[in-house]
């Protein structure tokens, strides 16, 4: 079971997630299409507002260490500015979530055994307690999605299946490490819900990751980061 | 106007399938909630969670694209309440994945006026 689950079962999970995301990607390119801005087509107001901006030293911004200085202006109108306690919630947890499984020394002893590549990791220690963090942080996230009237008024059962398969990889890897219950059937179970939840992420809402920076980044709208320069396009 | 005339599910099909980013945009809304805060008629209206940007979004155009456009008239009559009495179009709403919820509310709008579901000036709005 073990010997298939990390070999023939891994290999189909890879297949399935990296084609399923380069799917989806391309679905998003294909939906889409590159715009060029033409300053000089803006309207005159427009075009004022921005020379404007561009000449007050206090607005302008030249660079990224400018979009956190002059956050007065600009952060607390922002996401960041209104809810900061769950903006930072969600950071943190998305930070972790990628970056716990590449840092495990488990993981990466398996993968300088079997590929011969390895990432640098944290101690066995900090991985832990950071885990227990992000699990505390999940438990924050289902609470909200079951107290909070706003979210509780659009979730459905889809939110919770994509809620259970990011934490089962993260819980039982955890319950592993400590040798809770039987090791080698939670072991099986860590296997089998990481790669539920690698296979789950082109077809759930979990596509949002990479989504996030497309569309902030590249599609031009009131909220884009930056220059966008993508429109949607109409299919018909 | 014939107030027991058939919906054209056919219409709204390919109503659908013309913007069929949307499609894909409903389906990425990760329901966080964090569109709320930056809805005026959400922060005036008590909280009150009808008003927030991806509610009136997924119980419209979601509505239509998870039913693949097999809507009843009654379930038109009901999205009109949220597409014309509960959001202006502002564009103010704030999205951290980036959708464009004011253009959904818009193609919602375009798909009830098709199937004669208009908004009713004449009638007294509910407070």
């Amino acid at each position: 079971m073990y010997d298939f689950l990390i070999g023939p079962m891994l290999a189909v999970t890879l297949v399935v997630f990296f084609g399923g995301v380069v799917y989806r990607v391309r679905q998003f390119f294909s939906l889409s299409r590159e715009v060029p801005i033409n300053a000089s087509a803006l309207p005159k107001t427009i075009a004022e507002a921005v020379e404007k901006r561009e000449k007050d030293e206090f607005l302008r911004i030249d660079s990224a260490m400018d979009m956190l200085l002059k956050w007065r202006l600009r952060l607390k109108r922002t996401m960041l500015g209104k809810s900061p306690v769950f903006s930072a919630v969600t950071i943190v947890f998305h930070t972790l979530l990628i970056v716990l499984p590449i840092v495990t020394v488990g993981h990466n002893i398996l993968l300088d055994d079997y590929f011969g590549i390895n990432f640098p990791t944290l101690s066995e220690a900090t991985v832990d307690n950071l885990t227990l963090l992000f699990l505390v942080l999940a438990g924050i996230f289902f609470l909200r999605r079951i107290l909070v009237a706003k979210v509780r008024s659009v979730t459905t059962y889809r939110d919770w299946i994509a809620w259970l398969v990011t934490v089962t990889p993260f819980l039982s890897g955890y319950l592993a490490y400590h040798q809770t219950f039987n090791y080698d059937v939670i072991l099986l179970i860590h296997i089998i819900a990481g790669e539920l939840m690698l296979i789950a992420i082109p077809f759930t809402k979990l596509i949002h990751m990479p989504f996030f920076f497309f569309a902030r980044f590249l599609i031009r709208n009131e909220l884009t980061l930056g220059n966008g320069t993508r429109k949607w396009v109409e299919t018909t | 106007m014939d107030p027991v005339k058939p919906v054209n599910q056919d219409v709204i099909r390919e109503m659908l399938k013309q913007k069929k980013n949307m499609e894909i945009l409903v389906s990425v809304c990760a329901s966080c909630g964090m569109c709320a805060e930056s809805c005026f008629l959400y922060v005036n209206n008590d909280k009150d969670p009808s008003y927030m940007p991806s509610y009136k979004a997924i119980h419209s155009l979601g509505k239509m694209y998870r039913k693949k456009g097999n809507v009843t008239r009654a379930e038109l009559e009901e999205m009109k309440d949220l597409v014309w009495n509960k959001c202006v179009l502002c564009t103010r709403c704030y999205c951290p994945i980036g959708i464009s919820i004011p253009s959904m509310i818009s193609w919602a709008r375009s798909i009830c006026r098709s199937q004669g579901v208009y908004r009713e000036y004449d009638q007294p709005k509910v407070a």
